[in-house]
This record gives C-alpha cells, sequence and structure tokens, in this order.
C-alpha cells in the first residue's frame, strides 16, 4: 500500500519539474484547463445525480412535499421541525423503528460473526484451488440481483411446497417446524435469514483481507512461545483486525435503512400484523405507495435513520479508536 | 496483489505427541465446516433451478424434492410467450440495454476522472477527490425521494437513458478504482511522449487507456452487477410494464396480488422460478468467468478504504 503511494508521489514529483527541452508542452501539460477538461463532465454527472439528491432529500427532510399535492411543492420553503413533531406521535412510526432495531440485532452480529468464521477458516485450508473455491461460492450470493435471492428463499419458506420446512421434518426431525412468512413471529427472521445469506460474503471477504495481512512470523513466534490454538486466535488474530472490525462495523451500520428485502419478501403490507415492516419500508410506502406520496414526511423517516446510522458509526470509531494502518 | 503463504494452522501443535491425529483433524474440520457453509450458499440457487425445471405435477407434490424427475423447458417458454407475459422479453432487453448504457457511461466518466485526478494537476484537486470519496459515507436521507422529483422534472422517469445516467451518477467506487490503477502505472512512457510533444488528450487515448483496461474491466463488472440487479430505485421510476428491467418484472408477476399475473396458480412457481433463473444467470456467469478481475479490484478498494 504504501508503495503504490510512493510511486504516485514520485509520478507526480516527475511532472512537477520542468522537463528540459520543452517547457511550452510542459506547460501545457500542466494547465489546469486540462484537468477541468477530463474531470469536468463525470463531475456534473456526479453532482446531477448523486450530491444534488443529498442536498434536495435533506432539504426535503423539513417540509411537508406532498406529490400529488402540487400546492404542496416548493424547493426552499420549509415547515419547521413540524415533520418530526408529527413522527414523535406517529405510533406506527415508533412501531418500525422497534421493528429495525430488532432486524439490526438479528443481522449485524450474527452475519459478522459468520463472516468471521468463514474467514478464519478459509485461511487453514492448505490448498489453493480448494481455498479459491469456497471463497468464490461464499461471495457468489453477494453479487446475486436482490429480487431473485429474495423470492427464492420465498418460495423455500412456503409451508407446502417449500424446501425448508420438509428439510426440516424429515431430515432434523422438528415436528412442527414455523410458519415463516405467516407467523408475526417468525416473519421478521425470515426476512433476516436472506440478507445475512446474502451478505456475509462481503464481509468475509474484508476479513479475508485483514488476515492475510497478518504475517506468518507472528503465528510463528508465537507457536514457539508455546501459544495454543485459541490463544493464537484470541491475541493475535483479533487484536489485528480491528481494522477491519470497524470497517464492516461502520459499512454494517447502512442495514438500519434496508427496504428492499421487506418489500420483496412482504409487499408493500410489511408482513403479518406489519411484523416486518422496517422504517425504511414505512417510509418508502409513505413516499410512493399510499395517499397522497408524502415525499417530505418519508424524507424525514429517512433522516432520522440516517443519523442512527451516523450515530452507530461514530460509536465504532469511538469504541475501537483505532488508529488506521 | 494476494500472495498465498503457508502459515501454520490454527489447530497446529509442536507436539509430537498426536501429531498425526492433529494434522488429520486439522485438515478436516475446516474443509467440513466450509463445504456445510457452501451448500447453504449454493441451496437456493440449486432451489430456483430445479423449480424452474419442474412441472405443475413435480412442484406441487406433497413432498418436495430437491432435484426435479422430470425436467421440462416448460416454464420457460411461460414465461418469455404466453399471454400476460407478453411484456418479458421486452423487460429482458430493456435490463440489458440499462446495464450496457449504465457500464459504458461510468467506464468512460470514471476514467476521466481518474486520469484527471491521478495524472493532471488542478487547483482542488485532492480536496475534491477525498469529497467525491467521502460522499460514499454519507447517508442517504431521502435521497430517493430528491430523485423522484429530479427525474421527473427532467422528464427521465420511465426511460432507460434517465435509469442509465441516474445509475452513472455513482461515480465514487469507480473513480476511486481507476485513479489506483492510474497511479500505479510507470510514467516513462508518457514523459517520451511528452517530450515529442503531445497533449494529456493524445496521452490520455494512445497511453493511458490502453493501459489500465484492467481496471476498466473491474469497474465494468461491478456496474453491470449493480445496474443489473437494481431493484428499488428502479421501481420508483419506471411505471410501464413495457419499460421495466427484468428484475422489477418478476417480482412483479411473484406478488399474488399483482394484475399482471392472469393465469391460475397452476404454474406460479414454476415461471417464477424460470424468470429468477433468467434474472441470476448473467450475473453468475460475468462473475465466474472474470472472478479473477472481480476480486483483486473489490480487494484494491477495500485496502486503500
Amino acid at each position: 500500500m504504501s508503495v503504490l503511494t510512493e510511486r504516485g508521489n514520485a509520478a507526480s514529483a516527475t511532472l512537477e519539474r520542468p522537463i528540459a527541452g520543452r517547457r511550452s508542452s510542459y506547460r501545457l501539460y500542466g494547465n489546469p484547463l486540462w484537468g477541468y477538461l477530463f474531470v469536468g463532465p463525470p463531475l456534473i454527472v456526479f453532482a446531477i445525480f448523486n450530491v444534488w439528491p443529498i442536498l434536495r432529500g435533506i432539504v426535503m427532510a423539513f417540509q411537508d412535499y406532498r406529490w400529488l399535492v402540487p400546492r404542496t411543492q416548493c424547493v426552499w420553503c420549509t415547515n419547521g421541525l413540524a415533520n418530526y413533531a408529527e413522527l414523535l406521535q406517529d405510533d406506527t412510526f415508533w412501531h418500525s423503528l422497534r421493528v429495525s432495531a430488532a432486524y439490526t440485532l438479528m443481522y449485524t452480529p450474527t452475519t459478522i460473526l459468520l463472516a468471521l468464521l468463514v474467514a478464519v477458516l478459509i485461511g487453514q485450508v492448505r490448498s489453493s484451488r480448494l481455498e479459491g473455491i469456497y471463497r468464490v461460492i461464499c461471495y457468489l450470493p453477494v453479487v446475486l440481483p436482490v429480487t431473485a435471492a429474495v423470492l427464492v428463499w420465498k418460495s423455500i419458506y412456503d409451508t407446502q411446497f417449500g424446501y425448508l420446512n420438509q428439510f426440516l421434518t424429515a431430515v432434523l426431525g422438528i415436528q412442527s417446524p414455523p410458519n415463516w412468512l405467516g407467523s408475526p413471529e417468525w416473519a421478521l427472521v425470515a426476512a433476516v435469514i436472506p440478507a445475512i445469506w446474502r451478505n456475509f460474503g462481503y464481509d468475509m471477504l474484508l476479513f479475508l483481507v485483514g488476515l492475510y495481512g497478518i504475517g506468518s512470523e507472528l503465528y510463528e513466534a508465537a507457536s514457539i512461545d508455546g501459544a495454543g490454538a485459541f490463544e493464537r486466535l484470541r491475541f493475535i488474530t483479533l487484536p489485528l483486525l480491528k481494522p477491519t472490525f470497524v470497517l464492516v462495523l461502520v459499512l454494517s451500520a447502512g442495514v438500519v435503512s434496508a427496504t428492499e428485502e421487506m418489500l420483496l419478501m412482504f409487499g408493500s403490507v410489511g408482513g403479518p400484523g406489519e411484523s416486518a415492516l422496517t422504517a425504511g419500508l414505512y417510509a418508502y410506502r409513505t413516499a410512493f405507495l399510499v395517499g397522497d406520496m408524502r415525499l417530505g414526511y418519508a424524507a424525514s423517516i429517512n433522516l432520522v435513520l440516517g443519523l442512527i446510522q451516523m450515530a452507530m458509526a461514530g460509536a465504532v470509531f469511538l469504541f475501537f479508536r483505532t488508529e488506521r494502518a | 496483489m494476494i500472495v498465498k503463504r503457508e502459515r501454520p494452522g490454527v489447530l497446529d501443535s509442536w507436539l509430537a505427541v498426536g501429531v498425526i491425529r492433529q494434522l488429520r483433524l486439522d485438515r478436516l474440520l475446516p474443509n467440513v465446516v466450509l463445504t456445510v457453509i457452501v451448500l447453504i450458499c449454493l441451496l437456493p440457487v440449486v432451489w430456483a433451478v430445479s423449480s424452474s425445471l419442474k412441472g405443475a405435477k413435480e412442484l406441487y407434490q406433497a413432498v418436495p424434492s430437491l432435484l426435479p424427475a422430470h425436467p421440462t423447458l416448460g416454464n420457460y417458454t411461460f414465461i418469455l410467450t404466453r399471454r400476460g407475459m407478453e411484456a418479458m422479453p421486452q423487460n429482458l432487453l430493456n435490463s440489458i440495454e440499462v446495464s450496457i448504457s449504465t457500464l459504458l457511461l461510468t467506464v468512460l466518466l470514471a476514467t476521466m476522472a481518474g486520469y484527471g485526478f491521478s495524472r493532471l494537476r488542478f487547483p482542488g484537486r485532492d480536496g475534491l477527490f477525498y469529497a467525491i470519496t467521502m460522499l460514499m459515507f454519507v447517508p442517504r436521507a431521502g435521497g430517493l425521494m430528491a430523485a423522484y422529483e429530479l427525474m421527473a422534472f427532467l422528464h427521465l422517469r420511465n426511460s432507460d437513458w434517465g435509469l442509465a445516467l441516474a445509475f452513472s451518477g455513482a461515480l465514487s467506487i469507480p473513480i476511486f478504482i481507476m485513479r489506483q490503477t492510474f497511479l500505479a502505472l510507470p510514467t516513462e512512457l508518457e514523459e517520451a511522449a511528452i517530450i515529442d510533444g503531445a497533449n494529456p488528450w493524445q496521452l490520455f487515448t494512445r497511453i493511458e487507456v490502453p493501459l489500465v483496461t484492467g481496471g476498466m474491466v473491474v469497474v465494468a463488472i461491478l456496474t453491470f452487477i449493480t445496474s443489473w440487479g437494481d431493484y428499488l430505485f428502479t421501481l420508483t421510476m419506471i411505471d410501464s410494464p413495457e419499460k421495466m428491467t427484468l428484475s422489477v418484472a418478476i417480482a412483479a408477476i411473484s406478488d399474488w396480488s399483482s394484475a399482471l399475473f392472469q393465469s391460475s396458480a397452476f404454474a406460479t412457481y414454476g415461471a417464477q422460478a424460470a424468470g429468477q433463473v433468467l434474472l441470476m444467470l448473467p450475473v453468475i456467469v460475468v462473475f465466474i468467468l472474470l472472478q479473477r478481475w472481480f476480486v483483486r479490484g473489490l480487494q484494491e478498494g477495500a485496502l486503500k478504504l
């Protein structure tokens, strides 16, 4: 990593020195106009489709903007904190927040631990080819389209024709397997499992990268000093994986606004008794699927979620207080 | 570049006693557990493929089986030709169009920007780059709602080009990757060309671009996978069935309250599964064939983060 940065610096350093005998072309090369020419078009697209929605979204979170009611549509007018006052009274919102919290609590530790476990195990595999195969297959669910992934699981969950309950009763001998999609207790769990299945490969890859960065000399020295397997894990692997943990946790903070999986699995209702109505889904529903299409109110919900996300990321940084390698 | 090195296994021991037993356990345990996990990873894919090949009788038998006894392609013809599914081939084409336009546009923009941020000098260059990269981590509060307003204002809703443009806005990661690729290139060729009087555009097209095709491929793969599988954004921006992408269409026909699905429950799961397989197939193929490049690109991005 440092090698590349040095080379990068060397590259720009060479260009900063005038090249003997060709000062005119050097000046052309260092002419900022060229820089703007190359960076301009991408920046314009980026600004319009990426930056503007973020800024506009934040402003919208303070407006009572209803798509189907033209007179409420304005760019700069705000109605102060009225949206948030309404949010405080909104029972569905609080319910959805609880659902999101439950979802996050089920999803995050499981995914991270599973990813860590798989990464450590893959690190133990001797044959490079086998290791490659494991890695590829574990990462495969990450690239599958959300729609296909969730819908396949939906059909696996089917109590009559799906494979899961058949497997549970026939192979594992569980007498009455749960009604995954139909019962309020299990619906959220049913939504979490495909999400874990889909995303653990990504975290696993990050852990693998961190793992490969740990030199084998440390392990050998520890072995010579008499450290057993689990001591090595505790005192070498885990501490040295701290930066990776930080990265993984910060990236996982986004799960509080999970919307797609629930929408695909249960539709806009949000599951039996709205038991799988995450806050993200509630916001989406408010904005696009019901009533006046209250984009403003939905943006407020998303803003609250975004703040929670940033708070979680901040908490992770504070908790670990690691220096970046 | 990740180099696989020999490491003492977690269960290694320097004790002579029981070394053989230890070694076997050492090799066996990870592989057994990993095999189980890998099977779980593959199960849904296998289930989708096998469901798509099952006839109605097998789909609805009392005890579901994992593999079809009498595979049939009926579900595929159903989903592509039957009454009520007329839009499906068009949806497939739409997906292909959108994904390819997006990846061409993104690769072009990212390569230009990567070149500009790494090789050219202009005021505010580094600050701008860090801003673009950090924006990746900003949570999108109300982004989708604002995008809705924006796209309607630009008359870009319900259009393939609109989607492609909007997807191309996600340039943080592509620019990052391309800049890294450019920075890793030696500058001797460029310097020689500068001495010969080349301007940056010529440098770009004749020298730089041919050298960074690796990075461009990585960006292309990532962009293809993201835009092919996108659901929420496309769902929000497109209303008419003919303009939908495959991703959204498959979800629509699986929703039992959807008006698109006219026939009886007779072929529900089979046709749905066929659609899911069609949706997954290009991604799986692209992924497995170019897995080497893909993982390397992701690792470069993650390492630098």
